[in-house]
């Protein structure tokens, strides 16, 4: 094999790529001088194999070919001797194109998904709601890529056997393997890939890579140089607005809810049925409701394809519930704790797909955050805050959100593939673990030391745990829900402990294995909870700059984490780090008081605990915006001042 | 242009652009493997070397301003006795950066210290330079003066 470190800079080759101005173009061709012998052009027609990259299923170009999707898609890729070479050669081509000569179709988007009890046959509800009060709220998140400050080499050599090598920090490592076959129309067994480490703030574009190194990988057979591409790691979200309108009797119940969401995931839907899902199961209300009507649509844009990484869904669907709430409760003349409290009561079972929850704990924790932040007390009192009374130079909000964290509802590709795990304990009295593994828990401290716990090793440091072959983790993003992580724990230390028992008895031969399987197929529904969080945040917008500051932050949570060591500071951090995609300020005074125990007793299912935090955070700050504007608008994430503006300016 | 500087003990020759950000030479022509950050001005803070032994953006650096300096990045920082006492200080104060930020975080913590700084305002001015959120201010103020403390015992061991 060639040795990656022995290459010289001066021989090898380094790749930009040309990318789209300009969208819903026909591609006619480029315009472009003679380049000499060190260069290397790649358009669509010279790509050897299929110019395709497949993402569970959903299938895109990986240059364009006829015509431009969306601005920003990979036109081209120049290879030259040096980046600074490159980047001024690149400069001298020009795309040309002309007008679309076709009508783009929608066929492969999903159909639109409905949900509903208790309307009658119209479908409409009856009359009797013209007489309730209404009480609408709008939530949109817009869609945006955010550009991380990390730029990743992807770097492919081939060696003398004839095997391409690849190494890109992808988690998606059958995927990049597969594309680059695919790209090259070679077998799979003849790529090798090197996998980098991989570390993400937030939910990435994990496409990239995968593109990336079939572009190198061509680059490299044809010109038979290690070829190098360096580029950022984009998190590319989707858009979606919610609105929701419920209608509230004399009693002051809420009676009837309707709900609509539109999804923009860009010009290709990846995994679209999939996010509708999980909106859906998070949009369903906590509280009791005659008639409920839900509809989630996707539509087709000229945008880049966004991809999800569970915590999007999850976390924009219930926060759209939080903020309903608060505005629920602001009608009512309640406080947002009160109505959830008060509500909670005769919450019923909805659907078999979402079971009822037992809230009395989601109870506790409202009560107690909102004794501990004085919430109650500062919602009523915020007019004082808001400048009507006063001359502060500034404008008060508060928002209190609360939640439950969910695990394992990855549904669709759960059932597609079956992952199996192999656990060893060998001659060495090591445990290894190959196969499946999840790449959120490898470097896990406390995973050896429960293992080490099980098999009763006096010393722990001599229980070695070798965490192999993650060649199949199929979707690890950073902030990832799925039925892989949430269910694998369980399964893994069950069998654990039956290798343990087996490594015990006298007569056992080492090395000893099962296997297992990564997921429970038994589930008996496709959506799980376990664990909950209240989050309450205090946001004062100056008048000068009305950029929202947050001042205090309170969160008091409860998860199934079966490993809880430095949970804290994971919910502080990932509180931080939404705070700072959502555009506001971190006040100079600035605190966060984190609460967390650790009592549920569905130990072993591994709930997401980014998404919970991010999902109470975004809801929490909205509704506090929402107080702080003096309650005349839909927010819209991220916050920026153009938009309070706006909102001050009365628009509705 | 040709620029003569001492990169991670290395007395290179560069041949280059005269403008080049020092983060895309350590990236793009040194391999650098410690320093990834790319935030095209957006003053991310991810990026910092030691020039002359002082913590510096390589990003807002150009390459004519390099010329005879002595610049360390974390590649090499990573394996000398004084990241020895950060790593120490980021255990005594129970905190850690994140894995992002860890590089820079670390070599603007090493610019404080051999600078003997221990103002907390000071610590907080320099620090504000990473816009991570991982780490608090009085998490910052604590590493410094944890490690301060250990470099000085180190020292008066030695003597």
């Amino acid at each position: 094999m060639a040795d990656r470190k022995s290459f010289s800079r001066y021989t090898m080759r380094c790749g930009m790529i040309l990318r789209s101005t300009e969208a819903g173009k026909k591609l006619d061709g480029f315009d472009m001088p003679e380049f000499d012998s060190r260069f290397f052009t790649l358009t669509a027609a010279n790509i050897p194999g299929v110019n395709e990259i497949n993402i569970m299923g959903t299938k895109m170009p990986l240059l364009a070919s006829d015509y431009i999707a969306y601005k920003g898609q990979p036109l081209l890729v120049l290879f030259g001797p040096d980046y600074e070479t490159t980047e001024l050669a690149l400069e001298k081509i020009k795309v040309i194109t002309s007008a679309l000569d076709f009508k783009e179709d929608d066929s492969d988007f999903p159909d639109p998904l409905f949900f509903s009890w208790g309307l009658d046959d119209n479908g409409e509800g009856d009359e009797e709601r013209q007489q309730m009060k209404k009480v609408e709220s709008s939530f949109e998140m817009e869609d945006g890529d955010v550009e991380t400050f990390n730029r990743y080499p992807i770097l492919s050599w081939q060696d003398s056997n004839g095997t391409m090598h690849v190494e890109c920090p992808s988690q998606w490592q059958t995927l990049v393997r597969d594309t680059v076959a695919a790209a090259l129309s070679r077998s799979p067994e003849t790529i090798t890939l090197h996998p980098d480490r991989y570390s993400a703030k937030y939910d990435e574009y994990l496409i990239g890579p995968a593109m990336y190194a079939s572009f190198t990988s061509i680059a490299t057979s044809v010109t038979g140089m290690p070829c190098e591409m360096r580029e950022s790691g984009v998190a590319s979200r989707p858009n979606i607005s919610f609105h929701t309108v419920s209608w509230i009797d004399k009693n002051n119940k809420p009676r009837h809810e309707e709900t609509t969401v539109v999804i923009d995931q860009g010009y290709w839907a990846i995994m679209g049925k999939e996010l509708q899902r999980q909106i859906m199961v998070n949009i369903l209300p906590k509280y009791s409701l005659e008639s409920f009507k839900a509809t989630i649509r996707t539509q087709k844009s000229q945008k880049k394809p966004s991809m999800f990484c569970g915590s999007m869904a999850h976390a924009a669907a219930m926060s759209s519930r939080g903020i309903h709430t608060s505005r629920l409760a602001a009608k009512l003349d309640l406080t947002p704790s009160s109505f959830i409290v008060d509500t909670n009561k005769d919450a019923t079972r909805f659907t078999d797909w979402a079971p009822r929850h037992d809230l009395t704990d989601l109870e506790e924790k409202v009560r107690k955050i909102t004794v501990s932040s004085d919430f109650d007390r500062k919602w009523s009192s915020s007019s004082l805050h808001s400048g009507q009374f006063g001359l502060q130079g500034y404008l008060y909000g508060i928002g209190l959100s609360s939640g439950l964290a969910t695990a394992g509802f990855s549904t669709t590709t759960a059932k597609e593939n079956q992952f199996m795990s192999q656990l060893s304990y060998t001659t060495k009295k090591n445990v290894t673990i190959s196969g499946f593994f999840p790449q959120t828990l490898t470097g896990d401290r406390n995973l050896k030391e429960t293992i080490g716990k099980t098999f009763s090793s006096s010393d722990q440091n001599e229980l070695v745990l070798f965490m192999e072959g993650t060649q199949k983790a199929p979707d690890c993003g950073p902030d990832i829900l799925s039925s892989y992580s949430s269910i694998f724990l369980t399964q893994m230390m069950k069998a654990t402990m039956k290798l343990s028992q087996l490594a015990r008895k006298d007569e056992a031969e080492l090395p000893i294995s099962l296997r297992f399987n990564s997921q429970n197929l038994a589930l008996p529904c496709e959506f799980e909870y376990s664990g909950f969080g209240t989050a309450v945040v205090e946001v004062v917008v100056p008048k000068t700059s009305l950029i929202p500051e947050v001042k205090n932050v309170w969160i008091d949570a409860a998860l199934a984490l079966p490993y809880v060591k430095g949970t804290k500071d994971k919910i502080k951090s990932t509180a931080l780090i939404a705070f700072e995609s959502l555009g506001v300020k971190i006040a100079d005074n600035f605190s966060i008081s984190v609460s967390y125990s650790s009592e549920r007793k569905d130990i072993g299912t591994y709930s997401s605990l980014e998404n919970l935090v991010r999902s109470l955070v975004i809801s929490a700050l909205s509704s506090a915006i929402w107080q702080a504007t003096g309650q005349r608008s839909g927010v819209k994430i991220p916050l920026d001042d153009k938009e309070i503006e706006k909102y001050l300016g009365g628009e509705e | 242009m040709k620029i003569d500087c001492t990169i991670d003990g290395k007395t290179l020759t560069l041949s280059l652009n005269s403008n080049k950000p020092l983060s895309l030479i350590l990236q793009e022509n040194l391999d650098n493997q410690s320093n990834t950050a790319h935030c095209k001005g957006r003053m991310c803070g991810l990026c910092a070397v030691l020039i002359d032994g002082k913590a510096e953006l390589s990003c807002m650096v150009p390459a004519f301003e390099l010329k005879g300096k002595n610049i360390i990045t974390f590649d090499q920082f990573q394996k000398t006795r004084n990241m020895k006492d950060i790593t120490k200080a980021y255990e005594m104060a129970g905190v850690e950066p994140c894995k992002d930020c860890y590089a820079s975080r670390s070599l603007i913590f090493e610019s404080l210290i051999s600078s003997e700084e221990t103002t907390p305002d000071e610590i907080k001015r320099t620090m504000s330079v990473v816009k991570c959120n991982c780490m608090e201010n009085s998490d910052e103020v604590n590493v410094v003066t944890k490690a301060l403390d250990i470099r000085r015992k180190r020292n008066v061991r030695r003597s």
